[in-house]
């Protein structure tokens, strides 16, 4: 089994409902944020438009983040998934540095939402699972689809835009899409393999 | 002791005092205070490292080499050359300690043994080179032929993989072709050797065997020269935007300086130790540009890329004081053990 997901760039809008949504899901401390939003620009003006795509982690299956980590804090699951280990990452930022997608981000300090006020009851729950110091990612709700869920970007996109599954199935929706549609993978010349696919870009 | 060599001593003891204290601060709050941000995660202190590194395995080069082609060492100049070279491992060593967010978890890297990481194989290779660099320094190796080429072997074959370690970093951000990398294994190597010849000239200070060194010095500086000059071109023919160009001014004029010492300024006073000052600067300048300048670029593609915003680097106090604590640290260690060995080790020796 391989985890994977197809973002379709024609039904995309840029509302970044997803990027709220895994802030909700994943509880990041203000500054950091796994589900990244690229605006761009296409053509020239008086006919330009300001287009957008997403940048979640690519959870490549040959992560040269694997690769470089020094203590073996980030671990590729047998689903694909590609998570870091907070309790043995030692800050190195190797792995920053190696990620050809900027994916990964650095926890320089805990800010708060609310500047100079205290941790919400929220941000205090959901920051026990974060430390200054580390380095965070995209885990693709690894909670959530142990439990049989889609990421919390998937559920949330209004546009139906992200579709999420086994890319090992040829059966499997994220597949066919792919199949169909010629799923481009980003810098995939550089052999990273990622397993996030964009289709009708 | 030379009263000049006490005046070092003593504005590096300050130095490192001073400095010191931003090193201690980063070691147990982890990355508190720096310049860093989402686009530049290293900075000042990763250049620092890169650059201490860089000079020690070249000093270890050419000690290594000089002794495996069975020449004899030139006026006693290894065990010093070695101590400066165990300094700079030691101060790198903890350069790159207190860059960590999470310093006190560094010995995590012994029990990862994830051997296909760079950094794990920088941790094991200066760990050995430490070891080597202390032999030397108290004359440790047993004086027979065969243990002193081994420890010669160990040595080159540890300071060529520590430097090629260096160049794989980045490679996975890069597409593949020529010059892409900001990492050139040849540059990295050569400027690391040529660093070591610089020392080596510092260390040779007042001795003829200097001019030796300075000739190494000159044909180093050729062949850096040449590797930076062809980047340029080739990035003016390919309208790319060249990064070097600083290095390559600071080298050109280090080209100039020794053939004028050579040729006009012949038994100059400092001509020659200015140079290799000047070399180590250049070996400094061309870790800014590998380390800090290249993270500057974005990482996605145009258009993707359009609209990012790069929060430039400015290195704060604390990664400032680091490196001055660093770079003062090796002189600190260098004097420390010279004085041990002239006024201690023979008054603790006499007692047995």
């Amino acid at each position: 089994m391989r985890y994977g997901m197809v973002i379709d760039l024609a039904r995309c809008v840029g509302c970044g409902a997803c990027t709220i949504a895994c802030r909700g899901q994943n509880g990041t401390p203000a500054g950091i944020n796994f589900n990244k939003m690229k605006k761009y620009e296409v053509g020239t003006y008086p006919s330009a438009k300001m287009k957008a795509i997403p940048m979640p982690c690519m959870h490549c299956d040959n992560p040269p983040c694997l690769k470089v980590c020094p203590t073996k804090a980030t671990v590729k699951h047998e689903n694909g998934i590609v998570t870091i280990d907070t309790d043995l990452c030692i800050g190195c930022r190797a792995c920053i540095i190696a990620c050809p997608y900027d994916s990964r981000q650095f926890i320089w300090k805990m800010n708060n939402y609310y500047e100079n006020q205290n941790e919400t009851p929220f941000e205090k729950h959901q920051y026990k699972k974060y430390q200054k110091g580390t380095v965070v990612k995209c885990v693709f709700c690894i909670d959530r689809v142990n439990e049989g869920l889609e990421p919390a970007c998937v559920h949330t996109c209004l546009a139906g835009a992200r579709i999420f599954g086994d890319l090992d199935d040829p059966e499997s929706e994220v597949s066919r899409l792919i199949a169909d549609h010629g799923g481009v993978a980003f810098k995939a010349e550089i052999g990273t393999e990622p397993c996030v696919y964009y289709i009708n870009g | 002791m030379h009263w000049i060599n006490w005046i070092i001593l003593g504005i590096a003891v300050v130095l490192t005092g001073a400095g010191g204290l931003a090193i201690l601060y980063q070691l147990f709050n982890g990355l508190n205070r720096t310049g860093l941000n989402d686009r530049y995660v290293w900075g000042l202190n990763i250049q620092g490292f890169f650059t201490l590194s860089s000079y020690a395995a070249g000093i270890l080069t050419i000690i290594s080499a000089w002794i495996l082609m069975g020449l004899p060492d030139p006026g006693g100049i290894f065990a010093p050359a070695g101590t400066l070279a165990f300094g700079f491992l030691i101060s790198s060593q903890i350069l790159l300690g207190s860059d960590l967010g999470r310093p006190l978890r560094a010995l995590y890297i012994l029990k990862g043994r994830n051997f296909i990481s760079p950094l794990t194989w920088d941790f094991v290779t200066l760990m050995i080179l430490t070891l080597c660099s202390f032999l030397l320094m108290f004359n440790l190796v047993p004086q027979n032929v065969f243990f002193i080429k081994v420890w010669a072997l160990v040595t080159l074959l540890t300071s060529l993989l520590c430097i090629v370690v260096h160049t794989i970093f980045f490679i996975p951000k890069v597409e593949a072709g020529y010059n892409s990398h900001p990492f050139s294994s040849l540059d990295i190597f050569s400027g690391s050797i040529w660093s070591g010849a610089a020392v080596m000239v510092l260390m040779s200070t007042g001795l003829d065997l200097q001019k030796t060194f300075l000739g190494f010095l000159l044909v180093f500086s050729i062949i850096v020269f040449a590797s930076s000059a062809g980047a340029f071109i080739a990035s003016k023919l390919g309208r790319t935007e060249h990064k070097n160009i600083k290095f390559l001014v600071i080298n050109g004029v280090i080209i100039l300086g020794l053939v004028a010492e050579n040729l006009v300024l012949k038994e100059g006073l400092f001509a020659g130790p200015i140079i290799a000052v000047l070399v180590l600067f250049a070996v400094f300048i061309e870790k800014y540009d590998l380390v800090t300048e290249y993270q500057g670029k974005p990482s996605l593609p145009l258009p993707y890329s359009m609209f990012e915003k790069i929060t430039p680097y400015k290195p704060s106090i604390i990664e400032l004081g680091s490196l001055v604590a660093s770079f003062s640290l090796s002189v600190v260690i260098f004097y420390a053990v010279y004085i041990f060995k002239l006024y201690i080790l023979p008054f603790v020796l006499s007692w047995f």
